[in-house]
């Protein structure tokens, strides 16, 4: 795990997912305490499932996922680069049989307030802006 | 109104048997403890395809002291309902304690379509 000031280069491994939410809780270390814990734990898991999407599907050719994470105004805003395989958008979930997989994206999209994703240079780059007021 | 008394009220002959069967109902426990993510996801379905694979297709799954639920995890546990409920029985859950574990539950619709229950006393009473 490489640090810097806002970011950190994860392992594109499941154990790897792990060191999301430590990270996470540092870069909102000004925060007060209790306003972070109301926010923490739904930007943890929308955050994890975006690099969840880049372990499974991607399969990064570095082996790696890079977070770049930082404090805007009312908001933290969290960009995630893989050199994976192309992000490959899911097709819908049936509305009445429960799917067994296919929710890690529907997840994202509650908890943040804008997802975006783009693909250039042989890279995938996810950016997710998230609240830090209210919380899901 | 105590279960005693609900019990003792209880006096037709099919109350009696759906009082029996509830105490005769073979449940398997499956206490889970700290992240339910994709790390530790396919262990519990592999865990859960031997119970099933094994006869117990009645599971009762307690995540009270689990602190964080993915898609992943999720997944693990849609599968084993869908598989017990295949072998004639089902998958029910002890509701997380940590609310940030509950999450994934509630954006998914998925707390709608498992039954629930605070304790796994509750869950198995009612079973």
């Amino acid at each position: 795990m490489k640090s810097e000031s806002h970011g950190i280069v994860i392992a594109a491994t499941h154990l790897g997912l792990r060191d999301i939410g430590p990270w996470l809780r540092a870069l909102l270390s000004s925060l007060e305490p209790s306003q972070r814990d109301q926010v923490l734990g739904a930007i943890e898991l929308a955050v994890h499932e975006l690099a969840n999407n880049a372990v499974d599907h991607a399969e990064p050719a570095s082996g790696e996922i890079s977070l770049i994470g930082g404090v805007e105004g009312d908001e933290l805003v969290v960009i995630l680069r893989d050199d994976g395989q192309p992000f490959v958008t899911p097709a819908p979930l049936p509305p009445d049989e429960p799917q067994i997989r296919g929710y890690g994206l529907m997840i994202v999209e509650q908890i943040a307030t804008a997802v975006d994703y783009q693909r250039q240079d042989g890279e995938n780059t996810w950016s997710a802006r998230f609240s830090l007021s209210s919380h899901v | 109104m105590s279960d005693s008394s609900e019990i003792e009220k209880m006096s037709t002959n099919d109350d009696m048997r759906m009082q029996r069967a509830n105490e005769e109902v073979d449940i398997a426990n499956v206490c889970l403890t700290g992240r339910l993510d994709a790390m530790e996801a396919g262990g519990l379905r592999q865990q859960l395809s031997a119970l099933i694979d094994a006869g117990h297709c009645n599971i009762a799954v307690d995540l009270s002291d689990v602190v964080f639920v993915d898609s992943a995890g999720l997944a693990a546990l849609v599968k084993g309902m869908k598989d017990a409920a295949t072998a004639g029985g089902d998958l029910r859950l002890v509701s997380p304690h940590n609310p940030d574990a509950l999450r994934v539950f509630e954006l998914t619709r998925f707390d709608r379509v498992f039954t629930m229950q605070t304790t796994l006393e509750q869950l198995r009473s009612n079973w």
